[in-house]
């Protein structure tokens, strides 16, 4: 596959805008992101079309999808978890984007949907709003960034919390306060939204 | 650093993880004394605490949801027929693919099938592996499991598989719709087990066992679906990553999560896990378990502690150490339903209440045994002094009265266990209080058993603290006619009341006692032991230390010759460790605790008071000896004894919640310091008693807020403490001279000068008085003196007094002595501001070390000096270096300080590079 080949060079530059975020500059990271989505897109929309029934996304596993189809297995563990954390967010556009893609099409009314007449088998779920949770998260980032930033590098990027804890360059025990309040917190505005 | 919190967000975290390190029941006044004015606030954070306890999984939940939503089409096959099968409807979306209700479509049957379409295209190889697999599986028979029957690949090559299709609900719903009791559960899981086992007997894992892989058809038979898709649906070479993600969190054992091999004892892991949902903890089950906090959890509270033990044993960490088969955790659950004693052990963290009450029995019993032992020594002593025949009868009459009085408690406690009183703890003070209820009650008892009865009852109720109640009971036993009875009633009531700080009332009962052991002959060693053991308590509290310790040094040594009675020798050197402690020899005095905690692990175990007690003091030993995390563990084992043992509510927990906190302090957890602080200070205020602890509490709750960079909330504090302290001592004594030094070292960081050089002036005039000139509470007085001359700008003088005080105070003690690493800090700063920067660092460097070794890695307080040290590097010109500093300091202090304190003013001002330290000296 063309892709192959280009494997090796795509991790050479990602690598080097890791290390180039690593000391500090944020532009590298933005470019990061924007490579990152795109690859993200690919590969979610290769899926997409091959798995037209039924198909489940699940963030986190994409995200290591994403990660293994680069082939970053050999990579310095300090380069991995700024990855994930690169991919939380191209993940979290990613997804947001869709979500608006899809309102946008509902309106326009051209699409069907099938409802389902009962999941008698999914467990329960609460349902919310991507658009909610990302509008949410905005709030978040407002009152504080840093447990904006833990909450999607956790949620989005499937980082436990040694690896959120190294990427921010904070305590772990820090990562675990920030969570539990900012899910408390969260839970709270989208319930209050449903 | 942009990342700065909103001051709304400061306030909800504080808030929240204060009130979080509080016990449910004490969080809504706290939090409405924290904010008075905003009702709304308290509301919020009780609403976050809510959903914090309720489930915090939600979110994640919630977003896995999401992410399906957004791209599921939820598109039927668009042939809607598959080989036979003909689609119904979808019955629901997991982690594997969409499962469709489907109907054969041949004549001849005309069955119900449910079919799983997989996601994604497997290859040959993987398409051949999963027609063997599917074959295995197709051959499991069994009446509590779902039969896989079929199975292809649709026209475009994505396979199914087809499975009997069970109209029911998940077996947890199943249990909540139908109001099953406890019992009634229980018996519904046990044919679950029966199909694992079975699979695994067929060496078949089901790898997710989880309610909704768990129907109850209509029959009322619960049937396990999707045996070992699991399995089918990871590849061969598929990473731990890959497969991880069709495990359900809270029920896949960690060694699933870690990617490691999958044994049936991760069947096992998570038939605990569902048994705690079927038995109604869903919510719990759903937690991923681990990161356990201090008490137990709530199902381990509601749940008979057999029960929880099962689900304990079913989940351990470690696969080796479950029960080795399904087989064994089922056998255990039957074991459980006849009411036999069960298997499993309980870790130590789940002890319950219910495990106490049977601990507490044979304390109890072993008391009661202590008299009967007491009627054989008598029957000694009468041997040698008196006839054998009366000592034979007198032995009789003991005899019997022991066993009544056994017979009695027994009957009382056994009504309390957990057969007699199945879905709710009893407290052992409930127990007591009918056991009292049931001695005043009772006519025409003998005389002697009565006082008996009254002893017995009154040592259990001193064990819980209870002095009130104890003190009347051992008054009434302190008259009873033998001998026996009235020493040891004598002897503990002055314990009671020496424990109760009435000290002047303890003393008659204890001489009464001492001068009858010395004319009666028909006195136990035992008693004899105890009196001597109260006196020197006595003798300790009321300041004769080395009489005491001499007193119990020899209780220590005639104890060790008798020593048929290991437990009370242990209690003994306990005592001995205390006078140690108080005469400042704090490394013999940790020896002795360690010894007398190592024959309470082998005789009494660790839910015992005097477990507690002993770990409570170590841990203070270890504080002051500098190992910080020694400490912390000791008051968590001690604080985790006492909640299990007394309950929540018990105020005598004062103590308890200000060791802890201190614990939390040292470790730089000032938030969770504060909150625990002020609950201890709340309980002692309750007991409505001038109590010397409320000084200590006040003035620790002062030092936290200090400590955080908020002395305009310590100074009331540390002022209230100061007048607490004259008012219980008058106006010279060691603790009033702390008081005035903080108060002192407080109002400097808050700017008001003159007064703190009143103060410090008074504080170092006391110490002279107290202890000399060259002691080191003096020095490090005087060491404050120094940093009020650095604040009036005196440098040169600064220097001069911290050096001085720092070589005296070295003198006496180590260097990573807390008063030692403060005085190094102003040092450290008057030397920058005086130019010797190298010097300067080089001490900040050591500092910062030595912090981080006595205290903790992650400390605050070496957090603040990083920033002196970067402050170093900008005027040595480092800037990159300095930068670089203050950004992974930032965080740290970002959270632990409040967020108009000095050192994050400092951090700003260094952070535009602006280094001159009025930037951040003056109040904004």
């Amino acid at each position: 596959m063309a892709q192959d080949a280009t494997r090796d060079q795509d991790w050479g530059e990602i690598t080097r805008l890791l290390h180039h975020w690593r000391a500090g500059d944020e532009g590298a990271r933005e470019l990061l992101i924007r490579r990152v989505y795109d690859t993200l897109h690919q590969l979610a929309n290769r899926q997409f079309a091959r798995e037209r029934a039924g198909h489940t996304l699940q963030p986190t596993a994409l995200v290591h999808e994403v990660f293994m189809n680069l082939d970053g297995s050999n990579v310095d563990w300090r380069d991995r978890n700024h990855f994930y954390a690169t991919v939380a967010r191209a993940m979290r556009r990613l997804l947001v984007d869709h979500a608006r893609r899809r309102q946008r099409a509902m309106r326009g009314g051209d699409r069907v949907r099938v409802e389902l007449t009962g999941s008698k088998l999914a467990a329960p779920e609460p349902h919310v709003d991507l658009l909610a949770l990302d509008e949410a998260l905005e709030r978040l980032a407002e009152h504080s960034p840093r447990a904006a930033e833990i909450m999607e590098l956790t949620y989005f990027g499937g980082l436990n919390r040694d690896a959120v804890a190294e990427v921010l360059g904070i305590g772990a025990r820090t990562v675990d306060r920030d969570l539990s309040l900012a899910r408390a917190w969260l839970r709270r505005k989208l319930e209050a939204n449903v | 650093m942009t990342d700065t919190e909103s001051r709304y967000w400061k306030e909800l975290r504080q808030l929240f993880h204060g009130a979080l390190a509080l016990p449910e029941g004490r969080r809504r006044e706290w939090l409405e004394e924290q904010c008075p004015d905003s009702p709304e606030q308290v509301e919020e954070v009780l609403e976050l605490l809510k959903r914090h306890d309720t489930d915090d999984e939600w979110v994640d939940r919630a977003v896995s949801g999401m992410a399906r939503d957004v791209d599921a089409p939820d598109a039927v096959p668009e042939s809607r027929q598959l080989g036979p099968y003909r689609i119904i409807e979808a019955l629901g979306r997991g982690g594997m693919g969409t499962v469709y209700l489907a109907e054969r479509d041949d004549d001849e049957y005309h069955s119900r099938v449910a079919i799983k379409l997989i996601r994604g295209f497997p290859g040959d190889e993987a398409l051949e592996r999963l027609r063997r697999e599917r074959q295995i599986l197709a051959d499991l028979s069994h009446p509590n499991i779902a039969r896989l029957l079929d199975g292809g690949s649709t026209e475009d090559g994505q396979p199914y598989l087809v499975m009997e299709h069970i109209d029911g609900a998940p077996i947890t719903q199943w249990c909540r719709e139908q109001r099953l009791d406890r019992h009634a559960r229980i018996r519904l899981f046990l044919p679950v087990c029966d199909g694992v086992h079975y699979a695994h007997q067929n060496l078949v894992i089901h790898r997710d066992i989880k309610p909704g892989n768990v129907l109850v058809n209509r029959e009322g038979r619960p049937m396990l679906l999707d045996f070992g898709i699991a399995k089918l649906l990871s590849t061969p070479t598929a990473s731990a990553e890959q497969t991880t993600r069709y495990y359900t969190p809270g029920y896949a054992s960690p060694e699933q999560l870690e990617g490691r091999p999958v044994t049936t004892a991760c069947d096992v892991y998570s038939l605990g896990r569902l048994l705690l949902a079927v038995l109604g903890f869903e919510d719990d089950a759903r937690r991923p378990p681990g990161q356990e906090t201090l008490g137990r959890t709530v199902w381990q509270r509601q749940l008979p502690r057999d029960l929880a033990a099962i689900i304990d044993q079913s989940t351990r960490t470690e696969p080796a150490k479950r029960y080795s088969s399904v087989a064994a955790l089922k056998a255990d659950l039957v074991n459980y339903l006849q009411g036999r004693a069960v298997d499993a052990v309980p870790s130590s963290f789940t002890y319950r209440l219910g495990k106490f009450v049977l601990r507490h029995r044979a304390a109890v019993a072993a008391a009661v045994l202590a008299l009967a032992v007491t009627a054989t020594m008598a029957w000694q002593w009468f041997g040698e002094y008196q006839s054998a025949r009366l000592a034979e009868a007198a032995a009789a009459r003991e005899a019997q009265h022991a066993g009544q009085v056994l017979d009695f408690l027994i009957d009382i406690i056994g009504s309390a266990s957990p057969e007699q009183s199945l879905d709710r703890d009893v407290t052992v003070a409930e127990v007591l209080e009918r056991g009292y209820r049931t001695l005043q009650e009772s006519r025409g008892l003998e005389p002697a058993l009565e006082y008996r009865m009254l002893l017995a009852l009154g040592e259990v109720y001193q064990q819980l603290e209870a002095y009130d109640q104890a003190d009347k009971l051992l008054e009434r036993a302190g008259q009873s006619t033998e001998p026996e009875v009235r020493a040891r009633a004598l002897s503990l009531l002055g314990y009671v009341r020496t424990r109760h700080q009435r000290f002047d009332e303890a003393e008659a009962p204890l001489r009464k006692g001492l001068a009858m052991i010395e004319q009666d002959a028909d006195v136990s060693a035992g008693a004899r032991l105890s009196l001597r053991n109260h006196w020197g308590l006595w003798l300790l509290e009321t300041g004769d230390t080395e009489a005491a310790r001499a007193q119990f040094s020899s209780v220590v040594d005639a104890s060790r010759k008798l020593s048929e009675e290991e437990t009370r020798t242990a209690r003994f050197l306990h005592n001995l460790a205390l006078s140690e402690q108080r005469l400042g020899r704090n490394e013999p005095a940790a020896e002795l605790y360690r010894e007398a905690l190592a024959i309470m692990e082998r005789t009494v175990g660790e839910s015992h008071p005097d477990y507690a007690l002993s770990q409570r003091l170590l841990s203070q030993i270890l504080r002051r000896l500098g190992d910080h995390r020694g400490a912390r563990e000791a008051i968590e084992q001690s604080v985790q004894t006492r909640i299990r043992l007394f309950g929540e509510g018990h105020p005598g927990l004062h103590a308890d919640y200000n060791e802890l906190a201190n614990a939390h302090h040292d470790l730089g957890e000032f938030e969770e310091a504060i909150g625990l602080y002020e609950a201890a200070l709340e309980w002692i205020e309750s007991l409505d008693s001038e109590s010397f602890a409320r000084a200590i509490y006040t003035n620790n709750l002062a030092s936290a807020h200090r400590d955080r960079g908020d002395p305009e909330r310590a100074s009331p504090l540390f002022r209230k403490s100061l007048e607490l302290r004259r008012d219980i001592l008058g106006e010279e004594h060691a603790s009033v001279a702390i008081a005035l030094h903080n108060l002192a070292g407080n109002l400097l960081m808050a700017g008001e000068l003159d007064e703190a050089e009143a103060l410090i002036d008074a504080a170092i005039a006391m110490r002279i008085r107290l202890f000399g000139e060259d002691h080191q509470a003096t020095q490090f007085s005087r060491a404050l003196a120094g940093r009020l001359a650095a604040l009036q700008g005196d440098f040169q003088r600064a220097e001069d007094r911290q050096r001085n005080a720092l070589s005296a105070m070295g003198e006496h003690l180590p260097d990573n002595n807390l008063w030692m690493l403060t005085v190094r800090g102003d040092l450290a700063g008057t030397l920058i501001e005086r130019g010797s920067l190298e010097e300067a660092e080089a001490m900040l460097t050591e500092t910062i070390d030595l912090y981080r070794e006595a205290l903790d890695p992650d400390h605050p307080l070496a957090a603040a000096l990083e920033v002196d040290l970067a402050r170093i590097e900008l005027l040595d010109g480092r800037a990159e270096s300095a930068q670089e500093r203050l950004a992974r300091t930032a965080p740290l202090l970002q959270a632990s300080m409040v967020s108009d304190s000095e050192v994050l003013r400092q951090l700003d001002c260094l952070q535009q590079e602006r280094i001159e330290w009025n930037c951040w000296r003056n109040h904004p």
